[in-house]
């Protein structure tokens, strides 16, 4: 019953070309406005999801209005043409629940896993709910996904390995040291790929950084997109000693990094830990550095080898992940069941009493003894209470035995069919 | 006394399930599991406790009379240090590495039947328990820094082999040379002072024993406390290789500990 009330409209990185998700994309401030807009148009409540891989709508809508309107109305609005709505998907009910409850568990996206969705799913949630754009159903549905995603994440270990080479670099140094971000990182070259792995560092809060780059102008350049310090390429020998890790990423044909200089920074150092990731190809760094005591050396083919063994593991940890949704949105199903059974037997023995009730005022001016009225009233109500009686544990005994949807479909076209039709009649 | 063998059992029983979980919480719904290992280990370790204190209370003396009563003071303390630890840190893989060591000297303390001595006068001094402890202590802390040596030959091994993912969640390279470090500085001091009480006292009460004559357990004793003293030095020694040191180290520990209960044992 409450499952078909809720509608997502939506677009993600597997239905939808980069520039289709680029024009339907919504800013932080977009998001309310729209909101406040399709409830106007008759939506009880909405969600809007929009990340750089998606654009999810989940709306609360009642019987009479259809959710087409609303797809059409969301190309309107970002003035796109209405053939491209075959990028778009539209799911129902019990898909809905499925479908929130994997993208918010990272099972959805496009890095496996990935933690930053269900801080999205957080943040579209809190947008609608302070908004006064929220549902009871909405608001159950979204809670529950926080909490399954969290409950998926942590007992499936999905988000556990690294898969890409900047991650896989990241998890390495949280192996080595304590409080990466409290950590010396000199960067050696000025290109795309160094970029890559120290914005990584860099977002998780490390602010000491340092750059050298053969060309100084750019190493300044470079430096400005990190806070950084920059020093002379001649330097940096001296630098690594300060350093608790280096990324090199240069366009040396040759090492620039000899063993013989990493044993002389070892025992300056005392061989305190020293991290050297070296991304270059042809490397950077000599490859025989990496027996030194105290050094860590990886290349890019050892984090590659990591990233893909790490991408292999979320698979493999995905399907566990997708078991316990399962379980998790037949238990939510059940749970709703639940909620909304007493509500309708509610309503029946309502609806049947208040029949009874009219029966007895239409006969009660007949009655010449005052006391028969009580007489009238019992009898009447046993009789009412005796004809639901026995549909009512019916009706229950078929919700166990998982036959619900049927069932409450058939009970409530059995008892309230004609008086939806009735009003329908009187609507129009 | 009947009663207090129950207790001994009971919370060796709790130690027992909660290693159990320590080891299957390695894999497949960790959270829970590692929950429900240290629920285990905190029940035992109240269990333990209050067994402590009563026998402590019926005897009137430290229960450390004999190698058994040793090993579970030992055991107790390792727990105390592990709990007063979470205090300050986040150590909850420790326990991983410390339950064996616990459910060991338990079942030693238990499985084998050790003479209690005769009770010496200077069983009844002040000094004798505070020796005991500060003894007892020292020994945990080693314990300890040999654990953390462990974690930090497992991680240094693992990222040897290119392994990268942190799969047992450890605690980092620094992290574990670092409280190693502090635990063998602090588990020294505390065994060093452990010695020098137990010599202030054995000299102090010598009047009062005169069937006691210094032998293989104080020459023993002090051999074990150099071997750790030495292997100590080589740790802290900066300009030593860290794999060295805490191979060193570890080497030295196991070497102390053998030493010392193989002389109780004797």
């Amino acid at each position: 019953m409450a499952l078909s009330e809720i509608f997502l409209i939506g677009l993600n990185h597997k239905s939808a070309p980069l520039d289709i998700r680029e024009k339907i994309a919504f800013s932080e401030d977009e998001i309310v406005p729209f909101l406040n807009e399709i409830k106007r148009e008759g939506v009880l409540g909405g969600v809007l999801l929009s990340t750089c891989n998606r654009v999810e709508l989940y709306i609360d809508l009642p019987s009479s209005k259809k959710p087409e309107y609303f797809l059409l109305h969301l190309l309107k609005k970002k003035n796109i043409l209405e053939s491209m709505r075959k990028y778009f998907y539209l799911k129902s009910g019990r898909d809905v629940v499925s479908h929130i409850f994997r993208i918010s568990s990272g099972l959805d996206s496009m890095i496996l896993g990935e933690p930053q969705i269900l801080g999205q799913v957080k943040e579209a949630y809190f947008l609608a709910k302070d908004s006064g754009n929220i549902t009871t159903t909405l608001n159950l549905l979204f809670q529950r996904a926080m909490y399954v995603a969290k409950k998926v994440r942590s007992e499936s270990g999905i988000g556990s390995e690294p898969v890409t080479v900047s991650y896989a670099a990241f998890t390495l140094a949280r192996t080595i040291f304590s409080d990466v971000s409290a950590k010396k990182v000199l960067l050696l070259g000025a290109g795309e790929m160094i970029r890559i792995v120290a914005s990584h560092f860099y977002d998780e809060g490390s602010n000491n950084i340092t750059v050298s780059n053969r060309t100084f102008e750019r190493a300044v350049e470079f430096g400005k997109v990190f806070n950084a310090n920059v020093i002379k390429w001649e330097d940096f020998p001296e630098e690594i000693i300060n350093s608790d890790l280096v990324i090199t990423s240069t366009a040396s044909p040759l090492p620039i990094i000899k063993k013989s200089l990493l044993e002389t920074v070892m025992k300056i150092r005392r061989w305190k830990p020293l991290l050297i990731i070296d991304i270059a190809v042809p490397r950077d760094v000599e490859k025989d550095a990496k027996d030194i005591d105290g050094l860590y050396l990886y290349d890019i083919d050892d984090l590659q080898k990591t990233a893909d063994k790490g991408l292999e593991e979320r698979k493999r940890r995905a399907q566990i992940g997708e078991r316990m949704i399962d379980e998790e949105v037949a238990l939510y199903g059940h749970f709703l069941e639940h909620r909304e059974l007493p509500k309708l037997i509610e309503s029946l023995v309502e609806e049947a009493h208040k029949i009874g009730e009219e029966e007895i005022s239409s006969v009660l001016h007949k009655l010449k003894v005052q006391e028969d009225e009580e007489h009238l009233r019992r009898a009447v109500f046993r009789v009412v209470h005796k004809l639901i009686h026995s549909p009512i544990t019916q009706l229950k005994k078929l919700v166990l035995e998982e036959e619900r949807d049927e069932a409450m479909e058939i009970f409530e076209r059995f008892f309230f069919n004609e008086k939806k039709e009735s009003k329908k009649v009187e609507q129009n | 006394m009947g009663k207090i063998v129950n207790f001994d059992l009971l919370y060796l029983c709790f130690y027992v399930i909660s290693l159990s979980f320590a080891f299957l919480s390695q894999g497949f719904k960790r959270k829970i599991l590692y929950c429900l290992s240290d629920l285990s280990f905190f029940i035992g370790f109240i269990i333990h406790s209050i067994t402590f204190i009563f026998k402590w209370f019926s005897l009137s003396i430290i229960p450390s009379r004999n190698l058994g009563e040793l090993l579970d003071t030992t055991a107790l303390i390792l727990v105390l240090v592990y709990f007063g630890s979470k205090l300050f840190l986040k150590n909850r893989e420790i326990a991983f590495f410390l339950l064996p060591f616990v459910v060991l000297f338990l079942f030693g303390s238990k499985i084998f039947i050790f003479k209690t001595q005769e009770t010496f006068a200077f069983y009844s001094s002040v000094w004798f328990p505070i020796h005991i402890l500060l003894l007892v202590s020292g020994i945990a802390l080693t314990i300890f820094a040999f654990i953390y040596s462990t974690i930090f030959i497992m991680q240094d091994y693992s990222l040897r082999k290119r392994k990268i993912a942190n799969e047992l969640m450890l605690p980092s390279i620094e992290t574990a040379g670092r409280l190693g470090k502090n635990y063998l500085i602090t588990g020294f001091v505390f065994l060093t002072s452990g010695l020098f009480t137990a010599i202030y006292y054995g000299i102090a009460m010598k009047g009062e024993n005169p069937d006691y004559h210094p032998g293989l357990l104080e020459v023993g004793t002090f051999l074990s406390w150099l071997t750790l003293g030495i292997s100590s030095f080589g740790f802290i020694r900066s300009s030593m290789k860290p794999k060295k040191r805490v191979m060193l180290l570890m080497v030295g520990a196991t070497l102390f500990l053998l030493i010392f209960f193989g002389l109780l044992w004797h």
